[in-house]
């Protein structure tokens, strides 16, 4: 702006006016976080999924509710000392079920242990990390282990959600969720473009790799070798003592999914629009291909179709032998950035808005599944 | 409206997210430098719209005798605005071509928004989103996540105070030069304005600085620098007019260091209308003009490239070289 000289009071309030109107609509999120948390299985045949923000619901296969929860933004207080509780904010993380506990980490770095025994959803303890989590926790031997954005790795007890340890190997965002081996603990980064493996007990690191690209994917643990999505278009495969690399596929965009790694197979699709199968010495078995396709979610197996879902809303089943296309299916308006679950013979995914939607992978065929709200929340 | 989407992003938003994702790789992954690089890209490609803007200040700077003229001779209103109109006429001047200039602005300081919002990822659906806007080169697609941190800021955060500070301080500098030029007016309608523009001298820095809390830092960046690359054009193209650093300093602190006062507003006003009114009078005076934000203080400074233009001028001007006279 490079000057205002306004002589009539009407200009002045015009040029205010448009001005304003310009600003205040510029001032919405583009792409707000809406939370890519998959639907999980929870006991006794129920489906744990993300309702809403900040919002857990357990419901049956059919829609029909059986608890719900919601995890409240941390209580804050402002500079005269009064207190305020924040928004609820999205699931990331993908919820870890053990028998009847779940653990959930929202996106504003709250842990929570959920109780689902008798039907409901009771909170345990919550713990706040103080800065946001995108990444899957890990759990192991009564630890979990969460990365924050700002690269730090705590440890939580989880029997009473203490921080019993904490070591930032990275400066930088960790959004892929760690993968655990013996000990070990690797950690993808996204502003360093490393692979670390930090020892579980002390925090040390044990070896660095340093990549081309970006890793914003879950890693893989497959034998003694980890695999490694990158934004630098490649999958790479890793040495776990080592960290050395033994093999790198070279796709055609980035990889931001977890691949899905079967006795037979690596699959794992790019924000371009291919999928591949490759073998375990990194040799490519098949590439299918559709422009305008973008693969986030992890491709999942049914009975010999390999189901692949697209950001925009397309799915495509194509036999994971050979890649050739047995269906596609587009359900409109819908963006869909969350893995599948495989449960009873069906496919149940998550939309950006919450909806559920089931598909059935051997014919294609999406039905959205009716959730209904539950008569008293927990 | 979706077509409408569709071309602001292939002809206006894609473009510039592939531009800003390059400069920060050539610029050695500065995402800041790569901001003020595009500032200056994008000052440099409009420079001709601003020329004419800047010319068109002027312009209206250098009737204000004739300007003094007609509102002292004509007292019907409408016979007055028919001159003014007639000035304007005959010396080429525009007033609305201050407009043109600041409303090209304001798509590209959108898109700049939207732009440094999503290649920095605020959200991971965001970072998604990216992938799609990026062309098919390994430079641009390997570059991304882009750091947003520079010089210490996080230019991906909202509320960076120094660079509110920043925008708030260069618009209203930039209001305050602007504003400090002698207009030729009515009392009533010299009042009226004079309060326009002191309000506009706080209320566009004030909106602009709320607006900069509530975005990503690197947009206050880009808004500080683009406004600093302004002052200094209309300071090169237009002059600073009455404007003199010293005026800055509030009278408190002068009476402190032994300093004269500044003038009050109402003095000014009296002042610029005087010195208006001598120059009506006297068309073919050679003076210098008197100050009139400080005056009579050890800060005034010759204006006598003004002075000397203005009282040199006839009663109507010549048209301006270079400008096509209209309604003849």
């Amino acid at each position: 702006m490079t000057m205002f000289h306004v002589k009539h009071p009407r200009t002045l309030l015009a040029s205010v006016l448009l001005a304003s109107t310009l600003l205040v609509g510029c001032t919405g999120e583009l792409t707000p976080a809406k939370g890519w948390a998959p639907p999980v299985a929870g006991p006794n045949n129920t489906l744990l999924i993300q309702s809403g923000a900040g919002r857990i619901a357990a419901i049956k296969t059919d829609g029909s509710p059986v608890a719900s929860f919601e995890l409240k933004g941390a209580k804050t207080r402002d500079f005269i000392g009064r207190e305020s509780q924040a928004a609820a904010t999205p699931f990331y993380a993908t919820p870890i079920v053990e028998g009847n506990t779940a653990y959930i980490v929202s996106y504003q770095g709250r842990v929570a242990r959920l109780n689902l025994e008798g039907g409901s959803i009771t909170e345990r303890w919550v713990v706040d990390l103080n800065h946001h989590v995108v990444a899957t926790p890990v759990l192991r031997d009564n630890r979990l282990y969460v990365s924050t954005e700002n690269g730090r790795l705590a440890v939580v007890n989880v029997e009473n959600g203490s921080i019993v340890g904490e070591t930032r190997p990275t400066p930088g965002r960790v959004w892929g969720s760690p993968a655990a081996a013996d000990d070990r603990v690797f950690i993808g980064t996204l502003d360093s473009s490393e692979i670390l493996a930090v020892q579980a007990g002390n925090g040390s690191t044990l070896w660095r790799y340093d990549g081309d690209g970006a890793t914003a994917a879950d890693l893989v643990v497959d034998g003694s070798t980890l695999l490694v999505p990158s934004f630098d278009r490649a999958i790479h495969a890793l040495d776990l003592a080592s960290g050395k690399e033994s093999w790198a596929f070279p796709g055609d965009g980035w990889f931001v999914g977890k691949p899905l790694v079967t006795p037979g197979a690596i699959y794992a699709g790019t924000m371009s629009g291919s999928l591949y199968a490759i073998d375990r010495s990194g040799k490519q078995q098949w590439q299918f291909h559709r422009a305008g396709l973008e693969f986030r979610a992890t491709p999942l197996l049914a009975n010999g179709t390999l189901v692949g879902v697209s950001r925009n809303g397309t799915f495509v089943g194509l036999d994971a032998a050979t890649g050739a296309e047995k269906w596609s299916r587009t359900f409109e308006g819908v963006e869909i950035d969350a893995n599948g679950l495989m449960l009873d013979n069906a496919i149940f995914f998550t939309t950006h808005t919450y909806r559920l939607l089931r598909l059935d992978p051997a014919t294609g065929e999406i039905q959205p599944v009716n959730v209904q709200p539950p008569s008293s929340g927990n | 409206m979706p077509q409408i989407t569709a071309i602001w992003q292939i002809a206006l938003e894609t473009p510039l997210i592939n531009i800003m994702v390059l400069l920060t790789v050539v610029l050695g992954g500065s995402y800041g430098l790569a901001i003020l690089a595009f500032t200056v890209i994008s000052r440099a490609l409009m420079f001709p719209l601003t020329l004419r803007m800047l010319n068109s200040m002027k312009g209206l700077q250098e009737i204000q005798p004739q300007m003094a003229e007609i509102q002292k001779k004509y007292t019907d209103p409408k016979r007055r605005q028919e001159e003014v109109m007639k000035l304007y006429r005959e010396a080429g001047v525009n007033p609305l071509g201050c407009l043109g200039p600041q409303l090209v602005q304001f798509p590209i300081f959108i898109a700049v928004y939207q732009v440094i919002r999503m290649t920095l990822g605020s959200t991971p659906e965001g970072m998604l989103a990216l992938s799609g806007r990026l062309y098919d080169y390994p430079i641009i697609q390997n570059a991304i996540p882009l750091s947003s941190t520079w010089l210490g800021m996080d230019l991906a955060a909202q509320g960076n105070y120094f660079l509110v500070a920043a925008v708030f301080a260069s618009m209203w500098l930039q209001q305050r030069i602007s504003s400090s030029r002698p207009m030729a007016t009515t009392q009533a309608a010299s009042d009226q304005q004079r309060q326009m523009n002191t309000m506009m001298q706080w209320l566009m820095p004030a909106m602009f600085a709320w607006f900069v809390i509530a975005t990503p830092a690197g947009v206050g960046l880009y808004w500080a620098s683009s406004t600093i690359i302004g002052i200094i054009l209309q300071w090169i193209f237009v002059g600073p007019g009455d404007f003199t650093w010293g005026s800055l300093i509030p009278n408190v602190v002068r009476e402190r260091l032994g300093m004269p006062r500044l003038a009050t507003p109402d003095q000014r006003r009296l002042a610029s209308r005087a010195a208006l009114t001598q120059h009506a009078e006297v068309p073919g005076g050679d003076r210098t003009e008197s100050r009139t934000t400080d005056e009579g203080s050890g800060d005034e400074r010759e204006d006598s490239r003004r002075g000397n233009r203005a009282g040199a001028r006839p009663a109507r001007p010549a048209p301006r070289p270079g400008r096509r006279r209209r309604n003849h």
